[in-house]
């Protein structure tokens, strides 16, 4: 009759963690109908996320309804690109976003320019880089246009 | 008087005993038997543990084992879980009017944005 026993909690203790973390496992049907609608973006891929990633999208899904028109709409159009960075790509927007935020404000509003001006400098050095070999030289079978 | 002094006095008068003082000394013996059944724990003079109660030797390591288990969740989830901002960070950022890709650049950030705040 003892003997049972010990062998039954042992099995419970082996199952203890698999049973926590099929707990933890938020499935996207197991979400809120007010989740779904803010983290619709991401609907076919929720259920690949890990659980950290999706507890995060979850703090945005929470925080959405405090968020201007404009804002929700940023955050939407976002989640999709914002879900597919490394989470070392997260970190490291996070770490600059902290410090963009330390700036005045009237710095900080001249970011946003900088930021258009820098994409702008970067755009016209790629269309002035030298094309690949292969490109530049026509070759007998495609002949130069005039 | 050490053990084997005791035990060859035992030896050697065991016949003389009277049936009286024997079944004294069984009763004593079971009295002894019966405690020594109920002590689980046992710390001796030297300081080793010994586990007189069969089932002690089963549930100390399973209870051990169970907070084990227990430990490795929490720890595993502290671990997981964001610290408390860290959620109300990426709402912020990504309702940003900078776009995503803006904070994820390092160069932007390392060279141009602080040389052209110079």
């Amino acid at each position: 009759m003892a003997k049972p026993l010990p062998a039954v909690i042992l099995a419970l203790c082996f199952s203890l963690p698999s049973f926590a973390m099929a707990q933890k496992a938020l499935q996207w049907n197991q979400l809120s109908p007010q989740q779904r609608a803010v983290l619709a973006p991401l609907a076919q891929q929720w259920n690949q996320f890990p659980e950290f990633q999706k507890k995060k999208l979850l703090g945005v899904a929470k925080r959405f309804p405090q968020l201007s028109p404009i804002q929700q709409k940023r955050v939407q159009s976002r989640l999709e690109e914002w879900s597919r960075l490394t989470p070392e790509e997260r970190m490291l927007a996070r770490r600059n976003f902290q410090n963009l935020k330390k700036l005045p404000p009237e710095e900080r509003r001249a970011v946003r320019e900088k930021w258009l001006r820098y994409r702008q400098f970067e755009g016209t050095k790629q269309r002035r880089a030298p094309l690949p070999a292969s490109a530049a030289q026509p070759t007998a079978a495609s002949p130069q246009q005039k | 008087m050490n053990t084997n002094k005791i035990r060859e006095y035992l030896d050697s008068s065991l016949d003389t005993i009277d049936s009286e003082t024997l079944e004294d000394l069984k009763s004593a013996r079971q009295n002894a038997l019966s405690r020594y059944e109920a002590h689980e724990l046992v710390l001796e003079g030297h300081g080793t543990l010994h586990f007189r109660h069969p089932k002690i030797g089963v549930w100390l390591p399973m209870a051990a084992f169970v907070l084990g288990v227990c430990a490795i969740l929490y720890w595993g989830t502290a671990r997981e879980a964001p610290p408390p901002d860290s959620t109300d960070v990426d709402a912020a950022l990504l309702a940003d009017d900078l776009p995503v890709p803006a904070y994820t650049d390092q160069k932007f950030f390392d060279s141009w944005l602080n040389r052209s705040q110079q």
